[in-house]
């Protein structure tokens, strides 16, 4: 019973944390721009961090070495330093949306400009970091993040447009008024809002604080394949309400406010308020996870003593990273740039950077030297080499979209 | 590279204006969408206010884009003549709808819904008309 609560806990949680700021803004400006027209590059985003980061855990199940530890040893420190480089700005760029991302669903119950609470986002977020446990964080967040449920309940109250979006889901192409290279701009967004590099770094090096080990493998196992779909069809459901609400009308999405007026148009007040604490529980907890990547990345690269499970004494150039980083994301965000763009700029930067994190991670888990029999099988590497294939294009594709485009016009 | 340069920040030709009368349009067009669909929601108070408030930020600044560049033919006038009225419109009816809403006043909450969603067609039109 004890284990089967664990596991229920755990799969729970994956589902809460699944979603960010990146998937919050992606799913639901594609569902107002193009239907469900784009929900097939979802399931493939899903399918892809489910194969990558089963073998990141079992990576880190079998060696007790998080993934970023083992690259910089299996690929050289100069590999290492590109990739730590790129990931390191992707992560600190993530923080800043994630951030923003918080801030301003504390604006929508305060009308209080976004700008002012940043700052205090930013020290919550360095005390909670500092104070709280690693296993208490992320199942709070991961928990409260549960509550974006309320747009699965809202797609099922709105006004019935089921047909629409059935022939739009099976109907994968520009809607009217729409282009290619949009259309496909859009898609290298939604399928990096899946596979942000960070949610590698945190599941890989979560599982070190977790003490993984060989027995832990089921349990890493049902988390991925269970929670994460779960999680991504929450994503989808964003990307469903707003189909149904904006995309009739021509509208597009541009704000955070909007994400969640299909909850009140289908719920009233409290499905409204149950969104927003939705947008703060999933962007607070990710920007946690994001703040603890950064260092992560870094503490590991350079070989320091890291982790939440070390006194921060002990682990003091690890907390420096972290802090630094959070004011970084908070310096980002008082230039007064709009937190929905940086998610934006923040996604196609992911894409361009996204075989950096995921190549590595499919050398080392092939690697017996590592995992003994616990390589990948056939299959592991199929979905892995075909997905490899997706990521580079993805992110050979990323900047011309961008420039081609104007960033999604 | 800074001949490319000097062309990208030289005065726009009448393809540039009209792509950016049509952005214009396409935000306010967001703005008034969302704004009439806000008129039949109930909301909480601050969020009404955030929401509308990001609106009409949205509308202000499409005002501006517009007006940013003069145009550069008699048939880019007549496109921003078109065009200004409906952007000023919108400015007007979403402010107006923020304040009947703060103040709970459901006809004139209705009334301005009512003219937001005439000029988002209006808006639709030109969007499709220009694209």
């Amino acid at each position: 019973m004890k284990k089967f609560l664990a596991f229920t806990l755990g799969i729970l949680t994956a589902i809460g944390g699944f979603v960010d700021i990146g998937d919050l803004v992606a799913s639901s400006l594609s569902g107002a721009r193009f239907g469900l027209a784009l929900a097939w590059v979802l399931v493939l985003g899903v399918i892809g961090i489910c194969a990558y980061a089963e073998m990141a855990g079992r990576v880190v199940a079998i060696t007790k070495r998080p993934v970023f530890d083992l690259v910089r040893e299996r690929l050289g420190p100069r590999v290492a330093l590109v990739n730590l480089v790129a990931s390191y700005l992707v992560t600190l760029l993530t923080l800043a949306a994630e951030l923003g991302g918080v801030a301003l669903a504390i604006e929508l119950v305060t009308s209080v400009s976004y700008l002012l609470w940043v700052p205090v986002v930013g020290f919550v977020l360095w005390v909670a970091l500092w104070r709280v446990k690693f296993e208490t964080l992320e199942r709070i967040f991961g928990l409260l993040g549960l509550v974006l449920v309320v747009f699965v309940v809202a797609l099922f109250r709105l006004p019935g447009h089921g047909p629409d979006l059935w022939h739009q889901a099976l109907s994968p192409v520009p809607t009217p008024g729409e282009n290619w290279n949009t259309y496909w701009y859009f898609a290298v967004s939604l399928f990096a809002s899946a596979l942000t590099p960070y949610e590698v770094f945190f599941f890989s090096s979560g599982g070190v604080e977790e003490n993984w080990g060989p027995r832990q493998l089921p349990e890493m196992r049902v988390n991925v394949f269970i929670g994460f779909p779960l999680g991504g069809g929450l994503a989808l459901a964003l990307m469903a309400v707003s189909a149904e609400v904006f995309h009739p009308l021509d509208a597009q999405v541009t704000s955070l406010g909007q994400v969640a007026l299909p909850a009140a148009l289908a719920l009233g007040r409290l499905g409204l308020a149950v969104a927003i604490l939705g947008f703060f529980a999933a962007t607070f907890g990710a920007a946690m996870e994001t703040g603890l990547s950064a260092a992560y990345v870094v503490a590991q690269f350079f070989g320091w003593p890291w982790g939440k499970r070390l006194q921060p004494r002990r682990a003091a150039r690890f907390h420096t990273v972290l802090l630094v980083s959070v004011l970084l994301g908070i310096v980002a965000l008082m230039t007064t740039i709009d937190p929905i763009q940086l998610t934006e700029y923040m996604l196609v930067f992911s894409a361009v950077v996204l075989p950096l994190t995921y190549l590595p991670i499919l050398v080392v888990a092939n690697d017996r030297g590592y995992l003994g029999d616990h390589v990948n099988g056939r299959l592991a590497n199929a979905v892995g080499v075909i997905f490899l294939v997706v990521i580079v294009a993805a992110a050979a594709a990323a900047i011309p979209l961008m420039i081609v485009t104007g960033a999604g016009g | 590279m800074w001949l490319g340069l000097a062309y990208c920040t030289g005065p726009v030709d009448a393809h540039g204006y009209r792509k950016t009368a049509v952005q214009s349009a396409q935000a306010a067009l967001n703005a008034v969408r969302t704004g009439a669909l806000a008129a039949d929601a109930q909301l909480l108070d601050p969020y009404a206010s955030t929401l509308l408030g990001d609106q009409l930020g949205a509308v202000a600044a499409a005002q501006e884009q517009l007006l940013a560049e003069p145009p550069p033919d008699s048939g880019t006038r007549n496109v921003r003549d078109q065009l200004l009225p409906l952007l000023n419109g919108s400015a007007v009816q979403l402010g107006d709808l923020a304040y009947a809403m703060s103040t709970g006043d459901l006809a004139a909450v209705r009334a301005h819904q009512e003219q937001l969603r005439r000029l988002g067609d209006q808006l639709d039109d030109f969007v499709e008309r220009y694209r």
